[in-house]
């Protein structure tokens, strides 16, 4: 498995003129990495307006995915921080700025990444350093450790 | 405080939504709610999407609920009956 995040997967201070915008731009991320095709953008919003804002995992944090079959060509994550909080469909209370792109191979790495970036943001404090980080590097920093 | 196996059959394991799913259903006990992978795992909260995933459940996991508290009999089942129905 390739490194899970690379510098080049982060972007900060994006400015979003809605949630699907924020989306969007973070699987834009995705795909110059090369770990996604570009329908799987369409699948990531897709998902959220069937399923609802199921991907908000935290205060502030959301974390985009599709299936593999969507369009997932690897396994990694991007990191995407907005300047301006955006909102995703009935989810008012909780403006979303931080968005962690999720893709994987198949259902093992899924799970398996999924896994890992809860670990990290499971924990109110990264999120806290992850709102602060002045750097891509810092970011990267914050998920290999 | 009672407790129960329970087997995850959606082949995609817990990740987002189910995980998603379990939590909300789990809020809305006043119990405490926790579930262990039998396999040799730490306990996580099932109130939260966030300690859910990083159980990192996966399909065939044998998982042990544990309910302590006021309505932990109708927490077990209700959050017991869910996870046994989850599917793709």
């Amino acid at each position: 498995m390739r490194q899970i995040i690379e510098e080049s997967a982060v972007m900060l201070d994006f400015k979003a003129e809605d949630w699907k915008e924020a989306i969007t731009q973070a699987g834009e991320l995705m795909v110059a990495e090369g770990i996604v095709e570009r329908r799987y953008i369409d699948a990531m919003i897709s998902l959220v307006e069937g399923y609802g804002a199921y991907i908000i995992v935290a205060p502030g944090v959301a974390m985009p995915h599709a299936r593999a079959e969507d369009g997932a060509k690897g396994t990694g994550i991007c990191f995407l921080r907005l300047k301006e909080p955006v909102v995703f469909p009935q989810q008012d209370n909780n403006p979303i700025r931080i968005l962690v792109g999720v893709a994987a191979a198949n259902k093992a790495e899924h799970l398996e990444t999924f896994g890992m970036v809860a670990e990290k943001i499971v924990d109110p404090e990264c999120i806290k350093k992850l709102m602060l980080c002045a750097t891509a590097a810092e970011v990267v920093r914050i998920f290999q450790n | 405080m009672q407790k129960a196996i329970v087997t995850i059959h959606d082949p995609s394991g817990l990740h987002a939504r189910p995980s998603g799913r379990i939590a909300k259903e789990a809020t809305r006990f006043l119990c405490e709610i926790t579930m262990r992978d039998t396999n040799g795992g730490k306990p996580v909260n099932a109130k939260s999407t966030l300690h859910i995933l990083t159980g990192k459940f996966t399909y065939g996991a044998r998982v042990e609920l544990i309910c302590d508290g006021k309505d932990e009999a109708e927490a077990l089942d209700a959050v017991r009956s869910l996870i046994e129905g989850l599917t793709e």
